[in-house]
């Protein structure tokens, strides 16, 4: 640890004290620059969350999220007023694309922080706890898990009705199982560890042994499917507004813009594949720096 | 522990999970805000409509006697109510449009698997080149890319540019049906030997499955690449080299070997993404599957439709992985199976 022994700490320099966190850094740093593809999915997902963040201040036409009308500039390919084109009412895509990118991250974020922060501590009592609490959370999970994921979200937004709230409710409904399986099959492995049995002893906390020893020691996987699961995430919650299931008109929505564009097909493409194009780069940033995180947090699954 | 007392075991497994399905769709069912019977009725539906529905579906009665008769109509009757967009019972609409649901994700499994397992031992032999990163780069984009948009890409390209596929549907108007044996019109064109319908067939078929299987493709590239790997490091393969074997040929054979249950059990994982795919395919390229029934089905609030479709993938869902487990534990009895 960082306090480490007080006597010698004072004697040690700032480098000596923090080795071990600095060496874990230094690792990082070089197993990410010798994978580039990390590099290049932070570097997606942090264009799109920047021009999401600055819609409002790079946006030609900030007013085109709602609904506005310019039938005289309808469906105009793209050109250096509209790089994007306008869609069927003359709205400026690219303005509306830039919005949209607030829509999906702030999915993203909702669902996959809703669904841990539920997944969590069923999964460290199902496999820190085990006995019936363990068969019956476990059961309850082998049910979610067992209805595809873009189904079930469909019955449950079908039920509540579609609106992008419903949505993401129905995102966390199907999504928090997954993680306490993922945890659970974790923490069985590390409860095995002979600290753990040695912090019992001592007379520990259930609760404190779960969130301060098991968690941290279990975490690495969690972390990994958690950055990929905001690109799933989001593929879903695109894929529902595209059935219509999600966002409603005047929404930025990509899913839903690229629903729209395609009674324009093919003559005015633009405005279906702009949209859809922003949620391929999103999602393949995320899926990059999962598959980096992967390979700098659990040394076990490197391929080679 | 003997194969058949395991594989009781899974199918008990199996039909609890199926009766929790159940149960959650009923719960679901009943969780509308406000009215389900409103709900049921449709949007459009009169005052009237919706009391008479909430007399024909029970929904009166206390909340336990509606599960009971919700379960019996489901397993006994086999009967999930009448689907509002069509006005025909579900049960009867969802076996109709099964076969093409059925063709689709086959394909796409088949397609995965025949593009996949080559590709995989490609980039094991020859790691870290450019057909590795290609193939890594083709993996990871497989599953990022929304299905739904790039079936609008691939119509663009090969229809509406390149005019070399159809635009969508399953079979050309100006052709003559093959008599229909099971639905599936690759296999009924075939059953009754007809080549220019079996093409036609495949045309119409060829981009909605290969864009449904991206996702399946890039999974089965990637797992075949990994387990080649790990079994060409092993030191069996490493003493045959070193003992004059040098055929390639072998050590895949040796290595595809090991490669297999990987990949299976990649595909059954991934079929409800095939399935979940099949949905925004299907819209896309206007095939009269269990997809296109549900989109109309969310279109027209048709709630019964939803439901149906819901306890329908989730059946072939479980039904997959079934099989896939059981295969599993027959080819490698060692592996125990936690259900």
């Amino acid at each position: 640890m960082a306090t480490g022994d007080a006597a010698a700490g004072e004697t040690e320099s700032f480098r000596e004290r923090h080795r071990g966190i600095i060496e874990a850094v230094r690792e990082a740093a070089y197993i990410l620059g010798k994978n580039r593809l990390t590099i290049a999915g932070i570097a997606m997902v942090l264009f799109v969350v920047l021009v999401g963040l600055s819609a409002e201040l790079i946006a030609p036409y900030p007013e085109h999220v709602g609904s506005v009308t310019n039938l005289d500039q309808r469906l105009e390919g793209p050109s250096a007023a509209h790089p994007f084109g306008t869609d069927g009412l003359g709205r400026d895509v690219f303005s509306r694309v830039l919005f949209g990118a607030q829509i999906s991250i702030r999915i993203a974020v909702l669902v996959v922080g809703s669904a841990l922060t539920i997944g969590i501590p069923l999964g460290l009592a199902a496999g820190y706890v085990g006995g019936r609490l363990e068969m019956l959370i476990m059961r309850v999970t082998d049910v979610f898990v067992s209805v595809p994921r873009l189904i079930l979200p469909v019955a449950v937004a079908g039920a509540l009705g579609p609106s992008l709230r419903n949505v993401m409710l129905a995102l966390i409904v199907t999504w928090w199982p997954w993680y306490v399986r993922l945890l659970r099959s974790e923490v069985k492995e590390v409860k095995e560890a002979e600290y753990v049995q040695a912090v019992e002893g001592l007379g520990a906390s259930k609760v404190r042994i779960m969130f301060r020893h098991l968690l941290p020691n279990s975490i690495t996987s969690l972390l990994v499917q958690a950055t990929m699961d905001m690109g799933w995430v989001i593929l879903v919650a695109a894929s529902l507004s595209f059935i219509g299931i999600g966002a409603s008109s005047p929404t930025p929505e990509w899913g839903l813009m690229v629903a729209n564009g395609r009674e324009f097909m093919p003559a005015h493409w633009w405005y279906s594949v702009f949209p859809g194009l922003f949620i391929f780069i999103l999602v393949m940033g995320f899926n990059l720096i999962g598959d980096g995180l992967r390979d700098i947090l659990d040394p076990r699954s490197r391929m080679d | 522990m003997d194969f058949k007392s395991y594989l009781v075991r899974r199918l008990i497994a199996m039909v609890v999970t199926f009766w929790g399905i159940l149960t959650l769709v009923f719960g679901i069912s009943r969780i509308i805000p406000g009215n389900p019977a409103a709900v049921i009725a449709g949007a459009k539906a009169t005052e009237e409509q919706i009391q008479s529905i909430r007399e024909q579906y029970g929904l009166n009665d206390p909340l336990s006697e509606q599960y009971v008769d919700f379960m019996y109509n489901l397993i006994v009757n086999q009967e999930i109510g009448q689907s509002v967009a069509t006005q025909r019972p579900v049960v009867q609409e969802l076996t109709a449009r099964f076969p093409a649901t059925f063709e689709l994700t086959t394909g796409a499994v088949v397609f995965a698997l025949v593009i996949g397992i080559p590709l995989g031992i490609g980039s094991a032999i020859y790691k870290d080149e450019s057909l590795d990163h290609g193939s890594r780069f083709m993996a990871i984009s497989g599953v990022s890319v929304p299905q739904f948009w790039m079936a609008i890409l691939a119509q663009l390209l090969f229809y509406s540019y390149l005019g070399w596929l159809p635009s969508g549907g399953r079979f050309p108007q100006n052709l003559v049906k093959p008599p229909e044996a099971t639905g599936m019109m690759l296999v009924d064109s075939a059953l009754a030997l007809r080549l220019d319908a079996f093409l036609a067939s495949l045309e119409h078929l060829a981009l909605p499955v290969i864009v449904l299987s991206l996702g399946t493709l890039a999974q089965t590239t990637r797992i075949t690449r990994s387990s080649m790997i790990e079994t060409l490091n092993q030191d069996y393969i490493e003493w045959s080299r070193a003992h004059g074997f040098k055929s390639k040929v072998i050590l895949i054979r040796h290595a595809l070997r090991n490669a297999v249950m990987p990949v299976i059990t990649a595909v059954g994982l991934s079929y409800g993404l095939l399935l979940g795919g099949s949905v925004v395919i299907e819209i896309v390229f206007n095939i009269r599957g269990i997809g296109l029934f549900l989109y109309n089905a969310v279109l027209a609030t048709d709630f019964n439709g939803i439901l149906g479709v819901t306890v329908i993938f989730a059946m072939g869902y479980l039904l997959v992985n079934f099989f896939v487990d059981v295969l599993h534990t027959y080819i490698d009895p060692e592996v125990e199976v936690s259900g």
